[in-house]
């Protein structure tokens, strides 16, 4: 589904792959974005694709540009950035400034002189200091510490330490009281280079044990000051440290690291910046079939769904439960939002025996069958915290695309097909990023609870159609065949929510009715802008009198419910009726516990009310030569039909 | 690879660092003959280059490159080696 999506190894850092990938037209439109004389939001459009160091500069430009015109970028929020650094500034001025646009900030650089580090932080009336400043980045890596050799002398390497972090101090102490703002001080990556290998780490003095112990002192004096942490050596370390440093690229432009992974320092600086300006999300809205669980609940029931300790699939699944717990202990608020029976969606949370979430950790639980578009609204509106606020964590490419198409400021992480990575993902994206953390954070997630309540939406969102559309969704009928057997049968019998008779046939059942010139019979298939969904939807009907055909058997996939296939399988049925003189369909709804979902589908799609059991089965009809049915958003293709016919698109 | 497939790609690059479309890349340009081709945008073409190609470029052969023509043919002398 998603080729591009690179988790192994260093690819989900070096590529920032929880971000959808550019356009094919993203440089046409940076260049349409020129003129406009508002372009903030358009810039932050623009920024939130994995961008790489060209596409960042190429962003950059353009945000430059537009503010030497005199041009607002609001809804961008200004932020001024000096850094001070020991390597090259020219590279990351461009990457910070397109990276924050990305989260909302409109930043502007400025820095020191090469190596300046200390002259421009110390001298009143330096770059750095005449500037009014938002913060400070002190950018020094390991290369603008190093004190003379101690190795193996703890008092004289003590004795460095306690220099470094005065010196350290100095220049912070001067910039707060000449700026009066804060510094965002980093940390420092180790090299990758050993003298003895691990005794490095217990050799006084080395320079592991020396960067060891100044990366400890920075954290602690930091800890309590107004200044806030870079953690540059855990950026370098989650990387790997031959990855980060690159000594070719430092000896022919002093960069402090490989420019491979200026995208992805430059996101982090970001997400400081934008938690010092109270930017950072509070939310996480989570989907909950093939994403908290493997399979789906209303169609595999609870025994059946993948969440087991012993199981490598099930455990990935707890793997990101277990994340989220503890993103909810540390403040971040949870609801969920899912394509449900909201009492079959809750039943893994009360009655499966390994669930890790349970309903109480959730401040909202939306189980619906409505767009995810309005249901995202009806939780930030009822949490009272706005829609930029949100995260949704959904497996469903179509679901992802359609939220970040009406919704642009919810941040929607793409997800890799393993769902192993699904929290390494979530926090590689570091959309909670937090430069404090209080002991009220830690009542935060209770403070918004209110025992897993539903809310009620207000409005439907329009735009869906158009949405639709951009899917270019290609639906293929085909009569059953032999190839789709095995298929067909699996989705007969275990399709449970979107199954308006529930009839369960054997495969010689399915191949009977394939070859009975009384059945029509259609296996249907989805492909779109992402990817096959491959088969979807099923129907049996059966000649029922001279003039009748009875719907014996309608069921389809929940994962494309909302995207208007059912029209178009009518329209399809309602076509073949017609050539093989066929004047009425009977269509019949017959209840289970879990199909819900399907009572009103004939009701719908146009049929009249012939009547209804006490077992409130209720039987309909249509007219086919009277049928109005809505126009397909959706390419048509068929095959294997006696008659073979153009595709209609 | 071929030398047109390593000129092809190439230019794609020049135009992404250039950040200008009707870039077209000859062996005898030099960085006199381009606007904007100072020492940073040097830098950051040779890193493109290497990401783009996989390759990695000596410092000494980097200060001996005169015009794009060395350039190609050095890609070319280090993908042949890879391949």
């Amino acid at each position: 589904m998603n080729p591009g999506f690179g988790v192994a190894g260093t690819d989900l850092y070096r590529s920032l792959s929880w971000l959808p990938r550019p356009p094919a037209d993203f440089v046409a439109r940076c260049r349409a974005l020129e003129p406009n004389p508002a372009p903030g939001s358009g810039l932050q459009a623009l920024a939130v694709y994995a961008l790489d160091e060209n596409d960042l500069h190429r962003l950059s430009a353009l945000i430059t540009g537009a503010r030497h015109a005199g041009k607002s970028l609001s809804p961008l929020v200004p932020f001024r950035l000096g850094i001070l650094s020991n390597a090259t500034t020219d590279f990351i001025v461009p990457t910070l400034i397109a990276s924050a646009a990305r989260h909302g900030i409109a930043l502007e650089c400025f820095t020191s002189a090469y190596r300046q580090v200390a002259q421009a932080a110390l001298l009143p009336d330096s770059e750095i200091n005449r500037e009014q400043l938002d913060a400070v980045l002190i950018a020094v890596d390991y290369r603008g510490y190093f004190p003379a050799s101690t190795i193996g002398d703890a008092d004289a390497a003590k004795a460095n330490l306690e220099v470094a972090l005065a010196q350290l101090q100095t220049i912070r102490s001067a910039i707060s009281a000449t700026n009066r703002t804060i510094c965002i001080v980093q940390n420092l990556a180790p090299p990758a280079e050993t003298l003895f290998g691990s005794l490095d780490e217990v050799v006084p003095g080395t320079p592991r044990a020396f960067i060891h112990e100044l990366n400890r002192g920075i954290a602690l004096s930091v800890a309590g000051s107004q200044d806030v942490l870079f953690d540059v050596a855990g950026l370098a370390a989650t990387v790997g440290l031959a990855e980060w440093h690159s000594p070719d690229q430092w000896n022919l432009a002093k960069l402090a690291f490989s420019s491979t992974y200026l995208p992805l320092y430059g996101d982090h600086v970001a997400r400081i910046i934008a938690a010092l300006r109270g930017k950072s999300r509070r939310c996480l809205i989570t989907d909950l079939d093939n994403t908290l669980w493997g399979g789906v609940i209303g169609d595999d029931g609870l025994e059946a769904i993948q969440l087991a300790q012993g199981d490598a699939t099930g455990e990935a699944y707890l793997g990101l439960q277990r994340y989220l717990l503890e993103l909810r202990q540390r403040g971040v608020v949870l609801a969920v939002s899912s394509k449900n029976n909201d009492e079959i969606a809750r039943l893994p949370f009360r009655k499966h025996p390994e669930m890790l979430l349970r309903e109480e950790h959730f401040a909202i639980f939306q189980a619906n069958w409505s767009d995810k578009v309005s249901n995202i609204q009806a939780i930030a509106d009822e949490l009272g915290l706005p829609v930029d606020a949100m995260v949704l964590l959904d497996d469903n490419p179509a679901e992802r695309g359609l939220v970040r198409e009406l919704l642009p400021r919810v941040a929607v992480p793409e997800l890799p097909e393993d769902p192993a990575f699904y929290a390494r993902v979530l926090s590689a994206a570091g959309y909670f990023e937090a430069v404090v953390f209080s002991r009220e954070d830690l009542k935060r997630a209770d403070y918004y609870q209110d025992n897993a309540h539903r809310v009620t939406l207000q409005k439907q969102f329009a735009d869906i159609e158009g949405y639709l559309t951009s899917l270019k969704m290609v639906i293929t009928f085909q009569p059953f065949d032999e190839m789709g057997r095995a298929r067909i049968t699996q989705l007969i019998n275990k399709s449970n929510q979107f199954n308006l008779t529930t009839k369960r046939y054997t495969e010689p059942k399915v191949a009977a009715a394939a070859a009975d010139p009384d059945c029509f019979t259609l296996q249907v298939r989805l492909a779109d802008v992402f990817g096959d969904n491959g088969m979807i939807s099923v129907v049996i009907c059966r000649k029922s009198s001279a003039d009748a055909w009875e719907i014996d058997t309608w069921l389809m996939s929940c994962r494309v419910i909302g995207r208007r296939v059912e029209d178009t399988v009518l329209q399809e049925i309602v076509d073949h009726a017609k050539r093989a003189g066929i004047c009425k369909l009977i269509g019949r709804y017959i209840p289970t516990e879990r199909n819900q979902l399907v009572a009103q589908h004939y009701e719908k799609l146009g049929f009249q009310p012939l009547g209804a059991a006490a077992d409130g089965t209720t039987v309909w009809e249509l007219d086919v030569r009277r049928a109005q049915i809505k126009s397909s958003p959706a390419i048509v293709r068929r095959s294997g039909f006696e008659v073979t016919e153009a595709s209609n698109a | 690879m071929e030398r047109s497939e390593v000129y092809s790609r190439l230019n794609d690059l020049f135009r992404s660092v250039f950040d200008n479309d009707e870039m077209v890349i000859t062996p005898e340009l030099t960085a006199s003959d381009v606007d904007g081709w100072d020492s940073l945008r040097h830098v950051r073409l040779m890193l493109t280059i290497e990401r783009a190609f996989g390759i990695k470029f000596s410092a000494y052969e980097v200060n001996k490159l005169r015009n794009v023509g060395q350039l190609a043919k050095l890609i070319q002398d280090k993908v042949g080696v890879q391949a």
